[in-house]
């Protein structure tokens, strides 16, 4: 690989990834290793991929597809072809890394499982994502965000006090956050390949990453032995922590995590004398007390309006915020900073900024996703140059 | 070959966030040693602590008592950075609960240039937006609550702390790219990570939803339909669909109307065609969903997800943590070997490990968590404090 390491392009920039996902898991790793500088090529299924179809669309293209292929070239390869599968081997050869979440035993089927992989670099690091795990009754199935909030517990822990498990309804935070677990098995891999000559295999699974996910919730079930309540906007370790309605009919987030928050915020209601009230007098009374509170406080919410409460909560530095909504996002100043806008094949589309800033390696602009194949002729003759590797 | 063995890591920081970042680079084999002030959040075994949280977040780690908000204490952790690889570190989430105490990235660096210096915070660095947002505002201002609940009611939060999730995970990995880049640089460095930005970047499916507005309402990302409960079924819930191009899905979906007794659908020519958008999540799949549950609600969850596999499409139960997380986990669970029991004294602790740990680290999740303070002479020791200075330290309660 090249070791000359560009420093102004990501601390990434000296890596060349693979791209064989489908949906979002795969193609989103893909697209943050992208994010962080390095050169990654996608290959596409002629047929296309499920998430073409998905709804919305923006121009005639899934915005999900758009969303998750950011930052990468691509090409179409038939996989189902021997010559497909030659193709792909030599992008193999290519690549440090490659990155799948087919069902366990399509990339064999392929003719591009771990073991043709390595034989045509044996350095290569391949990272599987297989949705349920790669073994275990629920092996074989497909997994969608969805299935995983249900499947992992994630949808059992959100909804209205005594109401039913609820889902997150734009489905997408699981698959994220499994992609940037993948990104850092990748880049582990990799050290472990500096140190070993040896590239490897590493399963970095969609259910395994929504269990890990949600240590703080499982610490409540572990601790007591019952299932974490479900709060509605309440916190389940701060209280106050909840949204309450104001007299606009808006809500705000007011959240008091220490006694000296809590103190300001009586300061602000008008509730001098709940600071001493013994019910409330420490951060765990006031967890044990969190519905005598929320009622005390909501009496007061509703006496003005959203933007007064904020301008007097922020005065004093007590936590507190809008519950914005989507077009809220886009247009607060404050938060652009935190989003970007990168032009795609299919116009200009919303995406969050990159979270990371590197001081020595700043993270490359993004190049928005493109359509499929629209590199074709550039990583054919790229394949040329590593076919021989695979004949 | 463990891929960070030999790597240390100092972790400063107070919540879930570096907590979640510094137990993953534990799991790559660092040496993670926490500069812990008592009552500090997530506790070590404070007066409300919960030894099942220690034990999830602080695993494998060592705990350094020392108070940065001493000079004394400063000038100690000061000399602990010139023999590290990372120092792991939050900017106020909350204006009274973290330590006053900022980490000179400069400083550090110009004793020890292979320093990665990583700083979460709520905003990008530059930013001057109002620092003082715990996990609920960050959701509030990134419009989570705009996809739970429905419109007017109370909100429905995410039912973890997916904010500062993301910032642990984000920051994990900007960590370990950080230590990629140095192996070719032999340069540190330093790595901000904003949580608004993180927890935007998570939401980047509804940023795309969102930016064609001829298609606003489109698909799964109304904000107007109500709460997603999935399917009622005889014992419990589920989810299902379709997936692949939209040409397969037709096949299943007049399948499964057969299978389910719904074969009425099928008169309709739309239905007929394009019927599997009805099943699933997203606003037509909820105006659907009554008629689909008359069906489901007759059938166990699991065996509707045979039913639903058999004939081509996917899903899962809603599972609770009880289903999943007994003593005898759920075989699906059990099959991942995410789950790691260890004795600690006489209690029986479980810690998860991270998803790449069976592959990278087998050893990965067999330490308990340190009790408050428990390594802070030896980890002292090892960064070269004399046992004068740690006496010294003890008296002036720089160490608590």
């Amino acid at each position: 690989m090249n070791l000359t390491h560009a420093n102004k392009s990501g601390p990434l920039s000296n890596i060349r990834v693979l791209d064989l996902g489908t949906y979002a898991v795969g193609p989103a790793a893909a697209a943050i290793a992208g994010f962080l500088g390095a050169d990654v090529i996608r290959i596409e299924n002629p047929r296309g991929d499920g998430f073409y179809d998905n709804r919305p669309q923006i121009r005639g293209m899934g915005a999900s597809f758009i969303n998750s292929n950011m930052h990468k070239r691509s090409v179409k390869l038939d996989l189902k072809s021997d010559e497909g599968q030659r193709k792909g081997l030599a992008l193999c050869a290519w690549a440090d890394v490659l990155i799948e979440n087919r069902l366990p035993g399509v990339t064999e089927r392929l003719g591009l499982g771990y073991e043709d992989a390595s034989r045509a670099n044996p350095g290569i690091v391949y990272i599987s994502s297989p949705g349920f795990g790669s073994t275990g009754p629920y092996a074989g199935r497909p997994a969608l965000d969805s299935y995983i909030q249900a499947f992992s517990g994630f949808a059992s822990v959100q909804g209205a006090p005594g109401g039913d498990p609820e889902f997150f309804r734009v489905f997408g935070h699981l698959d994220h956050l499994a992609s940037a677990i993948i990104v850092q098995a990748a880049v582990l891999g990799l050290m472990k390949r500096r140190k070993t000559g040896r590239g490897s295999h590493i399963e970095a699974g969609h259910l395994a990453s929504a269990i890990f996910v949600q240590l703080n919730r499982l610490a409540e079930y572990f601790d007591t032995g019952q299932n974490p309540p479900r709060l509605g906007s309440a916190s389940a370790v701060i209280a106050p922590s909840q949204s309450f309605r104001c007299q606009d009919g808006r809500f705000i987030n007011i959240s008091a995590p220490d006694n000296e928050c809590w103190k300001e915020l009586c300061g602000v209601l008008g509730l001098e004398s709940a600071v001493e009230d013994p019910r409330f007098i420490t951060p765990a009374a006031r967890l044990a007390y969190r519905d005598e509170l929320a009622e005390i406080i909501s009496h007061r919410t509703t006496d003005a309006p959203a933007w007064w409460w904020l301008l007097a909560l922020q005065r004093r530095s007590v936590p507190c915020g809008p519950c914005n909504y989507p077009d809220d996002v886009m247009k607060d100043p404050a938060l652009q900073p935190c989003l970007e806008r990168p032009e795609t094949a299919w116009g200009r589309v919303w995406h969050g900024a990159k979270p990371w800033q590197f001081s020595a390696t700043p993270a490359p602009p993004t190049r928005g996703t493109r359509r499929p194949g629209a590199d074709q002729e550039e990583i054919e003759a790229l394949i040329e140059k590593h076919i021989g590797a695979v004949q | 070959m463990i891929p960070l063995e030999g790597i240390v890591v100092l972790d400063c920081s107070a919540t879930l966030a570096g907590a979640m970042c510094s137990l993953q680079l534990v799991d790559a084999g660092a040496d993670v040693y926490r500069i812990d002030i008592a009552g500090s959040n997530p506790s070590l075994g404070g007066a409300d602590g919960n030894p099942a949280l220690d034990h999830l977040l602080h695993r494998g780690k060592k705990s350094v008592a020392l108070d940065l908000n001493t000079e004394a204490g400063r000038r100690i952790f000061l000399k602990m950075t010139e023999s590290a690889d990372v120092v792991i570190e939050e900017t106020a989430h909350c204006p009274h609960v973290d330590s006053p105490y900022r980490a000179d990235t400069d400083e550090m660096l110009a004793a020890n240039p292979r320093l990665i210096h990583c700083v979460i915070g709520p905003w990008p660095s530059g930013s001057s937006s109002t620092p003082w947002l715990t996990e609920l505002e960050i959701q509030g201002l990134a419009a989570q609550m705009a996809f739970m609940g429905s419109l007017g009611d109370e909100p429905v939060r995410c039912g973890i702390d997916i904010g500062l999730v993301a910032s642990a995970v984000y920051a994990s990995v900007g960590i370990t790219s950080a230590l990629w880049a140095r192996e070719f640089t032999g340069a540190g460095q330093r790595v901000d990570i904003s949580t608004v930005s993180a927890i935007l970047s998570v939401s980047s499916h509804w940023l795309a939803d969102f930016s064609d507005p001829d298609e606003y309402l489109g698909g799964n990302t109304s904000p107007y339909s109500g709460p997603d409960h999935g399917y009622e079924c005889r014992d419990g819930r589920a989810i299902f669909g379709f997936f692949g191009r939209r040409v397969d899905r037709k096949d299943p979906w007049q399948a499964l109307c057969t299978a389910l007794g719904l074969e009425d659908l099928l008169d309709d020519e739309y239905l007929r065609e394009h019927g599997a958008g009805i099943v699933g999540g997203g606003t037509d799949a909820l105006l659907w969903r009554p008629i689909i549950e008359g069906r489901t609600k007759e059938i166990d969850a699991e065996d509707l997800m045979d039913i639903v596999q058999e004939i081509g499409g996917a899903g899962a139960p809603v599972y609770s943590y009880d289903q999943l997380f007994t003593e005898k986990p759920h075989p699906q669970v059990e099959a991942i070997g995410v789950l790691r029991d260890v004795d600690a004294g006489e209690q029986r602790l479980r810690g998860v490990v991270a998803p790449w740990a069976n592959d990278l680290n087998p050893e990965a999740g067999q330490q308990p968590a340190p009790t408050f303070g428990a390594d802070t002479d030896a980890a002292l020791a090892r960064f070269g404090i004399t046992q004068d200075e740690i006496d010294k330290a003890r008296k002036e309660r720089v160490i608590p």
